[in-house]
């Protein structure tokens, strides 16, 4: 062992993802495209709020969507039955998109004309908040079942967001969910985090979102 | 399972760093793994053969593995503690409100490479 030599490297093993990212909001702001990136454990309800929300903005933006699965079209079936435009993405047995992932996603998406792109990412509150996939603003969707513990154990996923909803808020009456330690919980790790408490069902407090999707994509068209 | 793609990172990594400095076969490579992660070493010791298979470069290579602690500073009454052990509450005062000092990062370390597995000699 004594002849061994040694390469001192100390790099970060996230900083080439870290390059192609920062790649990928540099290609959308020049195509004035604003990609959302949604993340949230499997059963939230991301497709049917994507949805929803798409059915409000699409009136003045062109919408596409980016469905990240392990496996199957379910979703991109879902979204193309609405008329939207859809791209499926498998990851291969990843539990997660990643920046090159995406980057390819979006060569073969051909959505250089489109305004917003959600990419509905793998249903996992851990892997997704762990690779930068080059979006202009993540957001973490949880679910009012899922209890409002989730930030004391998936710190990561509520620290890196730009907003976190809160959603099937009608289904309030059979979980105890306390809005209140959530938000104490999400501000202390995250205090310029924006909060949404929304039901896509019903569509209670689904247009203070889209407000949002709007500002932010008007911010990034600007920039 | 999120070790794996992070390992797989971490390998590509080596393996280009390696080939730019005309390495051919690399004895050991020492990954750095921050303890406020996530990720469990063992999984990385697990996988390694896996990732690196089909790889002549990684043939025989060593995993080393170094744990950089995840300490914090208590915002509220300067404590320093490790936040996996009190399980991110301050053992002083109670208080959630934190500065993270470290155990957040991957790096990848340094590279170990035989005298014969070098190109130029």
């Amino acid at each position: 062992m004594a002849n061994i030599k040694v390469i001192d490297v100390n790099v970060g093993v996230t900083a080439e993802n870290d390059r192609l990212a920062d790649a990928i909001r540099r290609r959308n702001l020049d195509n004035h495209t604003a990609l959302f990136n949604m993340m949230a454990s499997p059963g939230s309800g991301k497709t049917t709020l994507l949805l929803a929300i798409a059915e409000t903005l699409r009136e003045d933006f062109a919408i596409g969507v980016m469905e990240a699965d392990i496996e199957a079209t379910v979703d991109a079936e879902a979204m193309a039955a609405a008329g939207l435009r859809t791209m499926q993405v498998h990851t291969g047995g990843e539990c997660a998109m990643d920046a090159a992932m995406t980057a390819k996603a979006l060569d073969e998406f051909d959505g250089d004309d489109l305004d917003i792109i959600f990419l509905e990412n793998v249903g996992n509150l851990v892997c997704p908040a762990e690779q930068d996939t080059g979006a202009s603003r993540n957001v973490a969707i949880l679910s009012i079942p899922e209890g409002d513990d989730k930030p004391l154990k998936y710190p990561l996923m509520f620290e890196i967001c730009d907003a976190v909803i809160v959603s099937k808020i009608d289904t309030r009456m059979y979980f105890d969910f306390d809005d209140d330690a959530f938000r104490e919980r999400v501000s202390e790790l995250n205090p310029d985090c924006e909060l949404f408490f929304l039901s896509a069902k019903t569509g209670e407090g689904v247009d203070a979102f889209c407000d949002w999707v709007k500002a932010q994509t008007l911010m990034v068209k600007k920039a | 399972m999120h070790e794996i793609s992070v390992l797989k990172q971490a390998v590509d990594l080596a393996e280009q760093t390696a080939m730019d400095n005309g390495v051919t076969r690399i004895a050991y490579i020492t990954l750095e793994v921050g303890e406020l992660t996530g990720y469990l070493p063992v999984f990385f010791h697990k996988y390694f053969p896996v990732v690196t298979e089909n790889k002549p470069i990684f043939e025989g290579t060593e995993l080393h593995i170094i744990s950089d602690a995840g300490e914090a500073l208590c915002k509220d009454c300067e404590a320093m503690y490790n936040v996996m052990r009190c399980e991110g509450v301050c053992p002083v005062c109670g208080s959630r409100r934190k500065e993270i000092l470290g155990g957040q990062d991957f790096l990848l370390k340094e590279i170990g490479i035989c005298p014969e597995g070098m190109n130029n000699e």
